[in-house]
């Protein structure tokens, strides 16, 4: 018996399409940030949070042209600071 | 007065190699030892640990310790780049420790990994599946271990935890609270407060905070590079005030470093 197949709105619903390619990042050895944020907002990708560095940055580029081929990206990702630090903490 | 530099989630990797150098190559100047809170690599692989490692091998003249992270882990090949950073001079921890003299004072670092469950109230349990099971006794395995280490460590001066996973919600804020379970485990504060240690550092949580404490008032940094926004950062401990006001609860930290 063939079971019950509700209707699928599409397989483009935002939600969905956030998490692949949020798991696309986490995953592909190009990006492999899992701690990178997506949100799908009005048809644009918005990708935010840090790499460490800039080659890493603009391979989110990348990956998410080829999981949502056509579809604008906003890259907000920052690239981590590793400048001296600016003062030190005392722990009494 | 000692001085600790620290730093979690580097993520380094292969094309960084002059970046990393410069990030480390002025540890010696602002601190006595440094601390490395897990995620070294970016996918855990040797060519990538090479890279940190030999801009650590510039530093032999600080004593460092350090832990793996999650990131460390993802090519499978952890035991490969924990040796690597041995090779250089780091002294990697997974329940065990390592006491320093520094100038007069005796330093303790006891590390391990850590992993996740959640926290006080709603932590997982090693209940139903075998998966289920297998994730909680992960975490409880590895307290194990660190209490054992903990118990029968040398008598210091002072006592550093270090951590790749969190200990405490409060360093998790700005984190989504769904997936807290996969960023930490109080029984590692558990055990912070029940050995009364006075510095707990972590990574992980790149959009949590850098401040926090244990229930029983001890100071946690989550020293994450992208929470701290800067190579690492640097705490200043004092033998001589230590003991009454961490292990009482009510620990004074006097920040001086802008936030």
């Amino acid at each position: 018996m063939p079971c019950a197949r509700s209707r699928v709105e599409s397989v483009t619903e935002p939600r969905y399409e956030q998490e692949r390619i949020r798991q696309a990042l986490a995953t592909d050895p190009r990006v492999g940030e899992p701690e990178l944020s997506v949100d799908v907002v009005a048809g644009r990708v918005l990708v935010t949070g840090s790499v460490p560095s800039q080659k890493v940055r603009e391979a989110i580029d990348a990956v998410v042209a080829e999981m949502a081929p056509g579809v604008a990206l906003d890259n907000r990702v920052t690239v981590a600071s590793a400048d001296e630090p600016s003062g030190e903490e005392t722990i009494a | 007065m000692i001085r600790l530099a620290a730093v979690g989630d580097v993520h380094c990797g292969t094309d960084v190699r002059e970046q990393i150098r410069a990030q480390f190559a002025s540890v010696p100047d602002h601190a006595d030892a440094l601390l490395l809170a897990g995620d070294l690599t970016r996918l855990g692989l040797p060519e990538e640990a090479e890279v940190l490692a030999d801009a650590l091998r510039d530093l032999r003249r600080i004593p460092i310790a350090g832990v793996l992270g999650n990131h460390d882990y993802q090519s499978d090949r952890q035991d490969e780049v924990r040796a690597i950073f041995g090779s250089a001079g780091v002294q990697m921890l997974e329940g065990s420790s390592v006491v320093w003299e520094i100038g007069s004072t005796r330093v303790a670092v006891a590390g391990s990994k850590g992993f996740g469950g959640g926290f006080e109230g709603t932590h997982a349990t090693a209940f139903g599946e075998p998966e289920m099971k297998g994730f909680v006794e992960h975490t409880r395995s590895l307290a194990d271990r660190l209490n054992t280490c903990l118990e029968e460590m040398d008598s210091a001066d002072l006592t550093v935890l270090l951590l790749h996973y969190a200990p405490v919600r409060e360093t998790l804020t700005g984190e989504p609270r769904e997936i807290f379970p996969f960023l930490g485990s109080y029984v590692f504060a558990e055990l912070a407060d029940r050995h009364g240690v006075d510095l707990v550092l972590h990574g992980h949580a790149h959009r949590g905070v850098e401040r926090g404490r244990t229930t029983g008032g001890i100071p946690v940094r989550n020293v994450a590079q992208a929470v701290i926004q800067q190579g690492y950062a640097v705490y200043t401990l004092d033998a001589a005030g230590r003991g009454s006001a961490t292990r009482a609860g009510n620990a004074a930290v006097s920040p001086a470093r802008s936030e």
